[in-house]
């Protein structure tokens, strides 16, 4: 099998964010009729590899060989042209159009659709793959598995020659899966080339014939998957030195401040945690473990389904961000700073006090006074770098800089339970450190933290104890004495899927 | 140097409407002869603009809120209407007006609980309550349209009295100079709507619901009553403009004030009130409709033919978005320039995207 030469093959793949370098030499090669798995923890590069196939992304340094033909960096087109075809998590489909429609957009044709050809090329792609779905039903008429076998065929009908699979089984039941894997060992067996994603080793062991790791941007190792066992994929996923430091602090953690029990809300399910005052809980898990959506549940953006939130030791009423944040006096800093974090197209100080407007106003009219002390305290104790905080808009912040407005616009609040989602994501080690300055300064003051990260190193730095979301549910829990790397990972990728 | 070049651009507009004002002085004294720029005329063009400027302020808190509102001048219409049938069976000024602008506030009112409910952009919603407006303007006088002119004399008071008649009792010979009272309303109302935009709680609310609803809501404020008040507030200014109106013409019929609304959030456009949200001022809105009417006057003094002004009032206004397209466009480019992308951001809004 080593002795042909590979359909597309990537070599010292360079690719640089500002600040970050989020590829650093990646060198792997794909054979025809092979399912090549590649693993790695969050932010370890895997998007940014495929994308670099499927030319979202221009690579800052290496080459891209495909059919003998050496390239510098892909684009869309070009990926097309030699087969590369990829399906994401989330679906590319036209929702109104059938399935035969969708597999056949973006044919060339004469002007003119013609419907019976679609349906029989789409029937018979379902027959080949074993399915049974009826080629003119609208696609949102589709279940999630259907809609899945649909993107596949889609590719499939373009001559997918290379096939990349970004986490396909996130949104399929467990049998919906065993239907996707029949697929894809036949497609393999057609001699299409896989490249399969995804965080569930369970998967990877059954289906895949080799298993690259990337770490942190670089490539660590590729094993035969027969050959590997689980511990040890999960000692290379996660093997890195914990270089950064953090600052120390010195807190009793007291009474339980916050606690959730059987919460179901938002797409997950029975979530029980507490968090002590003057604690910090970690919360891990992969992207898409529903840490988030659970986050909102209990600061009331997304109803609850069922379960309970106490706070103080009293049952918690939250039916919206108002009850939270005034009545049981809960912040909340959002993971998705520009959508909902901040106004970009406001100044930093308007973004800082918007939340204590009630506070600062009387009759409604703002005291500007009050206003600036406000804005200039957190600001200056941010240390946001602007050239002036009541005339520069968000908008023109770096990305470190924006996350601070964030994070002082919820500190500003002056909540006692304050939940962080991805506190520091892209943002510079100095103003990492401060932020967890911060956050010791706030548990010193007795408040709890709920901090949501993928950043491990963060979250073994900081945390008092960690909750592990697996897939939408609880996977589990370590005190502070049991922490480590492979824990947490085994516990994140094993949490089976309802 | 940047600070000069940001304040030059603010005033952008203001350059336009002086430089409009200089063309239209030069083109009538060459071409018909008269004087464009005496006071007369120019106070003339703010009386006839007093009440497009108070519907403005209304509009102005709905585009800035993210909103739009087509029904504007149906709602205006029905409120005049109402207004001239109760002062006509016997009803006294005060009261009428007070139940005239309770009205607007009230339908306004009922447009911005439709689109807290139903979510949807309110550019459908208000055009179906266009058209309910419309038939209640007639359905209140028997389907039939009708004139009424026998109204009190307070609403010449507060529209159409000449505010410097009092100098001709100072033996002062005015020539035709008149400021109409109207004008004075509508400097109050815009002040007062600029007092709530700039100082008040609620104002930042509205330019945070056009800026970013969802971070709204993450806020603990609550988006729907946000939205129902936004428009309330807005028809309190629409209910005045028709009392200002109505003394300015000193009569109404069933369709006054239809039309109004696309004339001023084209002002608001013109001037720089984002469409959708996103910023702008009173201020903005003001030099806007002003430079609309100042088009106006100047094309009459001209004795331009009617529909050759609807083409360059189009005309205008399709230059005034390009404009600001391409300000927004260099804006953003900057914007990237200076917060590069950070990868993790980078990835998950693509991956929203590809959804």
């Amino acid at each position: 099998m080593q002795n042909k030469t590979p359909v597309l093959s990537l070599k010292d793949i360079v690719k640089l964010f500002p600040g970050v370098v989020a590829l650093k030499n990646v060198s792997l090669d794909f054979y025809a009729g092979e399912i090549h798995a590649i693993v790695g923890e969050n932010g370890a590069g895997k998007s940014t590899f495929i994308k670099t196939i499927t030319g979202a992304h221009a690579p800052d340094g290496g080459t891209i060989t495909i059919d003998g033909e050496t390239y510098s960096a892909m684009n869309p087109a070009l990926a097309r042209k030699h087969g590369i075809e990829c399906i994401y998590q989330e679906f590319n489909l036209i929702d109104v159009l059938s399935a035969a429609e969708n597999i056949c957009y973006g044919e060339r044709s004469r002007g003119l659709v013609n419907q019976k050809a679609m349906n029989e090329k789409a029937a018979k792609l379902f027959a080949d793959f074993g399915v049974d779905i009826d080629p003119s039903t609208p696609v949102r008429d589709l279940t999630p598995g259907h809609m899945q076998i649909v993107e596949i065929a889609k590719a499939v009908s373009k001559n997918a020659r290379i096939l990349i699979l970004d986490e396909p089984t996130a949104p399929l039941s467990v049998a919906e899966v065993d239907i996707l894997m029949s697929i894809v060992r036949k497609l393999k067996a057609d001699g299409v080339a896989i490249i399969y994603i995804s965080h569930r080793l369970d998967e990877i062991f059954s289906l895949s014939d080799k298993v690259s790791v990337l770490r942190d941007g670089e490539y660590i190792t590729t094993l035969n998957t027969n050959e590997t066992t689980r511990p040890e994929l999960i000692k290379y996923m996660v093997g890195r030195e914990m270089t950064q430091s953090f600052p120390p602090r010195n807190v009793q953690p007291g009474e339980v401040a916050l606690e959730v029990e059987n919460l179901t809300g938002n797409g997950v399910k029975n979530i029980s945690f507490r968090v002590r005052k003057g604690e910090i809980l970690g919360v891990s898990g992969l992207v898409g473990a529903g840490r988030t959506e659970i986050m909102k549940v209990i600061f009331g953006a997304e109803k609850k389904q069922w379960g309970r939130i106490r706070v103080n030791g009293e049952e918690a009423d939250i039916r919206s961000p108002r009850d939270a944040m005034h009545k049981y006096r809960i912040g909340m800093c959002p993971e998705d700073r520009k959508r909902e974090g901040c106004f970009l197209g406001e100044t930093i100080s308007w973004n800082i006090v918007y939340n204590v407007l009630g506070r600062i106003s009387r009759l409604g009219v703002i005291n500007r006074k009050k206003e600036k002390e406000i804005a200039d305290y957190y600001g200056t104790s941010m240390r946001i770098k602007a050239p002036n905080l009541d005339k520069t808009k968000v908008l023109t912040l770096s990305g470190g800089n924006q996350q601070k407005v964030v994070v002082g616009k919820a500190l500003a609040a002056d909540a006692d339970i304050i939940i962080f989602d991805e506190p520091t994501r892209g943002i510079d080690v100095g103003a990492k450190y401060e932020i967890y300055e911060l956050m010791n300064g706030l548990v010193e003051q007795g408040k709890a933290i709920v901090m949501v990260t993928s950043d491990m190193e963060e979250l073994l730095g900081m945390s008092d104890r960690i909750v592990v979301f697996g897939e939408r549910c609880l996977a589990g829990e370590l005190e502070k004495a049991e922490f480590s790397q492979e824990r947490i990972l085994d516990m994140a990728s094993s949490a089976v899927n309802m | 140097m940047k600070k000069a070049s940001s304040i030059l651009k603010e005033l952008t507009m203001v350059f336009v409407l002086i430089g409009l004002l200089i063309v239209f002085a030069v083109l009538c004294k060459v071409v018909a002869g008269r004087n464009f720029l005496s006071l007369a005329n120019l106070l003339n063009i703010l009386g006839q603009n007093a009440n497009l400027l108070i519907i403005g302020v209304g509009i102005t808190f709905i585009m800035l809120g993210g909103g739009m509102d087509l029904s504007t001048g149906f709602l205006v219409a029905t409120v005049g209407i109402t207004m001239a049938m109760l002062n006509g069976s016997g009803l006294g000024f005060l009261p009428t007006i007070l139940i005239g602008i309770a009205l607007a506030v009230a339908l306004s009112a009922l447009n911005g609980a439709v689109y807290a409910w139903l979510k949807v952009f309110p550019f459908i919603i208000t055009l179906a309550t266009q058209y309910i407006l419309n038939g209640c303007a007639f359905l209140l006088t028997g389907g039939v349209s009708k004139t009424f002119r026998e109204l009190s004399g307070g609403f010449k008071v507060l529209g159409g009295s000449n505010v410097l008649k009092f100098l001709t009792k100072l033996g002062v010979n005015l020539n035709g100079v008149s400021l109409k009272s109207g004008v004075l309303v509508a400097v109050v109302m815009v002040a007062l709507g600029s007092f709530i935009l700039n100082k008040t709680h609620f104002g930042r609310n509205v330019y945070a619901l056009g800026s970013n609803p969802e971070a709204v809501a993450l806020s603990g404020v609550s988006v729907p009553k946000m939205r129902i008040a936004v428009f309330a507030l807005a028809g309190f200014f629409f209910g005045v403009s028709q009392v200002v109106n109505i003394g300015y013409i000193g009569a109404v019929n069933n369709s006054m004030g239809v039309g109004t609304e696309f004339t001023v959030m084209a002002g608001c456009m013109l001037g720089g009130v984002k469409m959708g949200g996103g910023g702008g001022k009173m201020s903005n809105m003001v030099v806007g409709v002003l430079i609309i009417g100042v088009l106006n006057s100047g094309m009459n003094f001209l004795n331009m033919n009617q529909y050759w002004q609807y083409v360059a009032l189009g005309i205008v206004l399709l230059a005034a978005i390009i404009l600001d397209t391409l300000q927004a466009e260099s804006v953003q480019k900057r914007a990237k320039l200076v917060a590069g992308q950070d990868p993790a951001l980078a990835d998950t809004s693509s991956q929203k995207k590809e959804a």
